[in-house]
Parts: structure tokens; sequence; C-alpha cells
């Protein structure tokens, strides 16, 4: 992935999850060993754009990452925390991050994002995702973000 | 006196964060209303007394847009202020909002703060005459502090 | 009456001629909180996001952390009858130095904690000065609720 493209995600992810979610993203540079990958329930979130430029982000969020955010956006406990909240709040991410994304790949605003498409994983595992282009991955105090992305 | 207030946005949280953010604000609220596109939003418009309009641009059905230009080409809807709250913050974006007649624009993502701002801003130039009390900004019961 | 707030520490006045003070916030947050109509105020001065690493620790400072410091900071002016709704709210501190333990990111954390905090907590921030590489002072005056702060590079200004 462009050199350029990583910084400008990794910026504007960092700002989405510090300012909504009171959470960090770590940048990785390597997938963790494939023994440690582990697997298990997953929300996955799904956003595209076109017109001007086109692109596609995918994002895997473990369950308990997709769990904690969601406390977090809404400022409640853990207790209070519907699963259907759960999958909203992994779309209005995507929304957010890819949305600020474009504002920066397309300050020109051409192009147009779709509306996310969020479905919950029950046994997934993230080592299908190793050999993808455009895969970022951010370590969280809840486990590692995946993020599959292309533009053009 | 209180004021009534609608939110429309296709994100069931994000509509719970906007919400929990005027509540904090300090702006009396009566009747706070919810729609997850432009379509619902009117609807509600043509059945509640509406003092303001907080709208996504991005949303199934009728977009944030397509809901600005209705309100604002409305006899009865033109005089309630409409507030952006989106991600899509391009000139040209902003410049068609403007030409609409947009009151207020917040980008995502966003610190309460600028919620609470922006309805301070709209709120006095709109009903100036019913923002002359201060506020006390809101607490709820079950806080730890 | 001058009335320093050091490091890991908390003070409260209800007196109009006290100033509260603290010094070298490096890293660490400032917490300001003062009611116009009690005249109460408060000063936090932490170092820490999180006190679930170190409960011992906790126990003998509860100010060195946010989590344990902002609610005893708030609860503590009300005992001088400040009320929650009316405290007008300052946060200063937070720059991105390299603090003691090598770790860059502290003050983004501690500023990103006391966010969380005040968000589940309904409390809205009516001023703000952080992050940057600069060491801050901040100083309240019970009696009128002024807040002087220094920046190292910015100088000095009231918030």
């Amino acid at each position: 992935m462009d050199e350029l493209l990583r910084k400008s995600i990794f910026e504007t992810f960092s700002e989405v999850f510090e300012t909504m979610f009171f959470t960090f993203l770590e940048p990785l540079t390597e997938p963790p060993a494939k023994e440690e990958l582990g697997g298990g329930r997953y929300v996955e979130a799904t956003i595209t754009y076109s017109g001007g430029h086109t692109g596609c982000f995918r994002f895997y969020f473990p369950k308990e990452l997709a769990r904690n955010i969601t406390m977090n956006f809404l400022g409640v406990d853990a207790a209070d925390v519907q699963e259907s909240q759960i999958e909203d709040t992994a779309a209005e991410t995507a929304n957010m991050a890819i949305g600020s994304l474009l504002g920066k790949l397309d300050p020109g605003g051409n192009a147009a994002l779709a509306i996310p498409e969020t479905r919950e994983l029950a046994d997934f595992s993230p080592e299908k995702l190793l050999a993808e282009p455009g895969l970022s991955l951010f370590n969280t105090e809840f486990g590692i973000l995946w993020v599959v992305g292309s533009h053009v | 006196m209180a004021f009534n207030i609608l939110v429309a946005d296709d994100s069931e949280t994000m509509r719970a964060v906007i919400k929990k953010t005027v509540g904090m604000s300090g702006v009396p609220v009566g009747e706070f209303h919810e729609a997850a596109n432009g379509k619902e939003a009117l609807a509600i418009l043509e059945q509640n007394w509406i003092d303001v309009i907080i709208s996504d641009i991005n949303m199934p059905e009728m977009g944030g847009m397509e809901l600005l230009k209705k309100v604002s080409e409305d006899e009865d809807l033109k005089r309630i202020p409409l507030i952006f709250v989106t991600t899509e913050s391009s000139e040209a974006r902003r410049e068609e909002a403007q030409r609409l007649g947009v009151a207020g624009y917040v980008k995502k993502p966003f610190q309460p703060e600028a919620i609470k701002a922006i309805l301070y801003e709209v709120l006095e130039k709109a009903y100036e005459h019913r923002m002359t009390e201060t506020f006390d900004e809101g607490g709820g019961d079950d806080m730890d502090f | 009456m001058k009335i320093v707030v050091g490091i890991s520490d908390m003070k409260v006045s209800n007196k109009p001629e006290d100033m509260l003070i603290t010094y070298s916030l490096g890293s660490c947050i400032g917490v300001v909180i003062w009611d116009p109509v009690a005249k109460v105020g408060g000063l936090l001065h932490y170092m820490l996001p999180d006190s679930s690493l170190d409960k011992d620790k906790a126990a003998n400072k509860p100010f060195m952390f946010a989590d344990t410091g902002i609610p005893r900071l708030f609860k503590e002016t009300y005992k001088y009858g400040a009320m929650k709704n009316r405290l007008i709210v300052k946060v200063v501190g937070g720059s991105q130095i390299m603090d003691n333990a090598g770790v860059f990111n502290i003050g983004k954390r501690n500023h990103a904690v006391l966010r969380k905090i005040f968000w589940k907590n309904q409390i809205m921030v009516a001023k703000e000065d952080v992050g940057g590489s600069g060491n801050r002072t901040v100083s309240l005056e019970i009696g009128t609720g002024i807040t002087h702060l220094k920046v190292s590079g910015r100088g000095e200004f009231e918030l």
C-alpha cells in the first residue's frame, strides 16, 4: 500500500477512535504469528464509494473490541449495551473513518459514500485476511482491528 | 421555554449520542424526535412542531441535502433552522449547504462541546427572545459523581 | 492565600481570598472546577490515566490517577455546597513529552480518559488547553473564578 495512503488511514482512523471512543490504535507493521492469530466472534463492517474515486473498505472488529467501543461511544456500562447497538456502532465507525479519509483523498467531494453494511461472524479466522492486498492492522486494548481497503 | 428537537441519522447509536449531548448542553428540551432518514424526518415535521433539526447528510431513501432543500422550500417548514452533523466536509458540499440555507455545520468525529456550541449559536440566532435565561447544564441521576 | 497543589494532589477551597495553583503540568492533567454561585473551587493535578494497574498506590495516592482523582475532586466541592450542574470545568495539560518512564503517549492517554469519564458522567468542558509540548502552570482565584494559564513558549493568559 502507498505510504501516503497508509499514513492518511492511520491519522483519520485514530482521530475517529480517540475522539468518539477514547481508544488508541497502534499500527502493526507485521501480523502476529499464525499460532497467535486465534479466531472467534467478529463484527464485519463494509463501506464503498464511487464517483471520481472508487474504494471499498472492510473492517473486522473482534467482538470484545466492538462491544467496548460501543460502551465508550454511548458513555454507558457494558451491561447497558444492546447487541443491535454493537453492529450499529461498527457501521458508524466505518462511516466516520472512511468519510473522514475521503475528506483527505477526495477534497473536491466528487466521491459518493454508500451506506455501510455490517454482519456478525460467529467463527471467523482473520488468517484468511493475511493474503489480502491493502491490509492494515491496528492493535488495541481489546484485540487487533483488521482493515482491508482499496482506493483508486 | 423548551425546544422541540428532531435528529435525523441512519445510525441509532449516533442518534443516541446526539440526544445525550443535547441533554447535557443545558438547552431545555421539550420533545425529542428521531428519524433514520430524510423521508422519516419529513413525516415527523408534518405532524409535530419542531424548533430545530440536526441531520446527517449521507442517509438511505432521502439524504440530508434533499431534506434541507425540501424544508427550505416549504412555507411552513422554512422557519426551522437545520444543522448538519456529518463526515462530508468538502468545499463543494459546504457551499451547496450554504446555498440551501443550512444554519450550522459540525464535522464528525466531534466532541460534545461542538454540538453544544452550534446549538446555542443557532438557537440564539433563530429564537433570540426565548434564549434570555441562563440554562443549567443537565446532570442525570445515575452518574458516578 | 496561595495554596499550592502538588503533583498527584488535589485541593478545594471556599475562601474568596484563596488562590489554588499547580505547576509543572507536562503530560499530567490539571482539572479546574468552580461554582460561581457557591463560590467554591477545586484543582486536581493527576499523572496517570488508570488506577487498576496499581490499586495499592491508588489507595494511598488517589489523586495520582484520573479515575480515582476526578470523582473525588467533584465530590469534595459538593461538600462545600457546589452543584454539579453549576460547576464550570476547565482542563489543561496532557503535553506530548517523554515522561520518566520513556512513554511518549501518556499526555494523550491522560486526556482521553478524562473525556471518557466526563462523557459517562455528563460533564461538559468549558475551556480546554491540552497537548503540544510545553509545560503548564494553572491557577484559580476562588473569589472570582478567574483562571490563569502559563504555557512555556506561549506566555501567560486568562483561560
